[in-house]
């Protein structure tokens, strides 16, 4: 897919995360959003190998999105490839439909359970150092959220897998500077994250999440294990990324536009 | 029992290469043979019980069977969310493999003691829970494990423990019947390495049989019901908090299934972590629920 394609798809992607949570009146919406690009660079820039047709594909990449609250846009993508119909969105967060708020195991091409935070880099830690030992050539990739860096486990985690020289494993930090209440450097900071995660052992890349081509720089070439070491690749975004009315606002977390932001939120993405 | 269960995991990984097993920064000499010969099956990691319980589950849902090992409580109350969400919830085949349960860890305090391990365990109804009295009973249990594809916690005594069950058929799920007297009115219900104390409190009595529930979690049912409705006196003992351990379990069946008997008598640790630090031994004897304190109680009230 060319840029623009992917960037029309982006737009269609914000467009139904949007629509999928104001139809449920749930969902993280803005978490959705910062990491659109990311996703859509791995799922349609075909970073991310795996065969829709087949799931079960032991030669498939793993995807472990451990910052499970973005499920509305990994619902939507997987719907979009096929492995369910679109109209199972309508159902989401509701009795009878196959999505929660988080990440089901059970839906069609998600690798593993999610919600809590802190669990994913271990999860895929353990995939990738098996993988690595039984010499198969899939990559690990998982998506961490900013505030799930405060969670121990994954500093935990991170040791882990440098120590492993676990170069098959690709950590994307969405790195949108919010919490739920407030901004990550208002509450305890987490900068210098670039040199945190580099004195941990890791191969580090820091990109502008939103820009195809960075982000395809970056993930360029980790199939060819340029470094003994992981790589983690910190992608600097913008929580509720293309919807004005939602971003850089804390307190957006976890909702979709209510009240009169409701209309403004649809124009702005033309639904 | 620890080194017999160890050896048996070493046992089924030599035998099947699927098999892994992670443990928290044991100590030195602890499987060295295992770690030598089995590079790519043995992994000791740091102290970080949280990573490992997840890594356990990414390993799992690559078709392995992880038996992870540390001290009980290091798991069970520190990395709880990963082993329920990570390993329970989606059903992994991982066999949480604790040391130090219930007071072998005593002298070191209520940090390391595992008195609290069934109830945690009690809340995630479809977790296999299992106290083996001796080693003969953790060697069948581990054999057995290997094939059971679900999670499992491991509750380990201290080692040494005096072999009691084995002429005993012995099967992960099933209750362990001890019959001591003929017109036995008396039946302890018990679990783990209270098992010998029981059957030496039984010895003294004359008049009491014993049940063994190396299976705590999903409880024996068919025989707890079909043994019990046959005596006078229940009496549970256990080397567990008050509450949420075999004998809160046992008082939900009885009473779910109609049968009361005319005694029910409970010995566990009681309500509070126990701060007085001794040998196992010693804190059974402050607790008075050591067999002479309870044969003593149990003949005083007759």
């Amino acid at each position: 897919m060319d840029i623009k394609s992917l960037e029309e798809k982006s737009y269609f992607l914000r467009q139904k995360t949007l629509e999928t949570c104001l139809k449920a009146k749930t969902g993280h919406v803005t978490s959705s959003l910062s990491c659109v690009e990311i996703l859509v660079s791995l799922y349609y820039g075909g970073f991310l190998e795996i065969n829709p047709k087949d799931l079960e594909d032991d030669d498939r990449d793993r995807f472990i999105l451990s910052k499970a609250q973005a499920s509305p846009l990994l619902y939507t993508i997987l719907a979009d490839l096929g492995l369910y119909d679109l109209k199972e969105l309508d159902k989401f967060a509701q009795k009878d439909g196959i999505f929660g708020v988080h990440l089901q195991h059970s839906v069609p091409g998600v690798e593993s359970t999610a919600g809590a935070l802190g669990h994913g880099l271990g999860l895929a830690a353990g995939i990738a150092l098996r993988a690595k030992m039984d010499r198969k050539l899939f990559l690990t990739y998982t998506l961490l959220g900013d505030g799930e860096l405060y969670e121990g486990s994954i500093w935990e985690s991170l040791k882990f897998a440098s120590h492993n020289n676990l170069n098959n494993l690709v950590g994307i930090i969405d790195r949108n500077y919010l919490c739920t209440t407030d901004f990550t450097e208002n509450l305890v900071e987490l900068e210098p994250l670039t040199d945190k995660i580099k004195a941990f052992g890791w191969n580090v890349i820091r990109v502008n999440g939103h820009c195809f081509k960075s982000l395809f720089e970056a993930f360029d070439n980790l199939r060819s294990r340029p470094s003994r070491k992981p790589t983690m690749i910190i992608c600097d975004t913008v929580k509720g990324k293309g919807l004005k009315v939602m971003s850089y606002k804390p307190l957006c977390h976890g909702v979709p536009p209510k009240g009169e932001d409701i209309e403004i939120a649809k124009k702005e993405l033309n639904i | 029992m620890r080194k017999t269960g160890l050896n048996q995991i070493y046992e089924l990984a030599k035998k099947y290469s699927n098999v892994n097993f992670i443990g928290s920064d044991l100590g030195p000499g602890t499987l060295d043979e295992f770690r030598n010969t089995l590079p790519n099956q043995f992994f000791m990691e740091g102290i970080s019980e949280a990573h490992i319980v997840s890594m356990a589950s990414g390993l799992s849902s690559e078709g392995f069977k992880v038996y992870i090992n540390t001290i009980s409580p290091f798991f069970t109350r520190r990395a709880f969310e990963q082993i329920a969400l990570d390993i329970y919830s989606e059903n992994e085949d991982v066999v949480i493999y604790g040391n130090g349960g219930g007071l072998v860890y005593g002298p070191l305090g209520p940090s390391h003691t595992s008195v609290d391990d069934f109830a945690l365990f009690h809340a995630l109804g479809n977790m296999i829970i299992l106290a083996p009295a001796d080693a003969n009973e953790m060697e069948q249990f581990i054999q057995q494990s290997y094939h059971i594809k679900k999670p499992i916690y491991i509750r380990l005594g201290k080692g040494g423990d005096k072999i009691v069950t084995s002429d005993k058929d012995i099967q992960v799920g099933k209750a362990i019947k001890f019959n001591k007297s003929e017109n036995a009115k008396k039946i302890i219900c018990t679990t783990g390495i209270m098992l010998q104390r029981a059957l030496e409190i039984s010895d003294s009595l004359n008049d009491c049989d014993v049940l063994h529930f190396s299976t705590v979690q999903p409880l024996d049912e068919e025989s707890l019901i079909e043994n019990c409705s046959k005596y006078e006196e229940i009496i549970v003992l256990e080397e567990h908090l008050q509450d949420g351990g075999l004998g809160t379990r046992i008082i939900q069946s009885l009473f779910k299934n109609s049968i009361q008997p005319r005694k029910f008598r409970h010995y566990n640790l009681g309500k509070n972590y126990i701060h007085t630090c001794g040998r196992q031994e010693e804190i059974f004897d402050y607790l008075k629920i050591s067999p002479k304190y309870i044969i003593d109680e149990i003949k005083s009230l007759k």
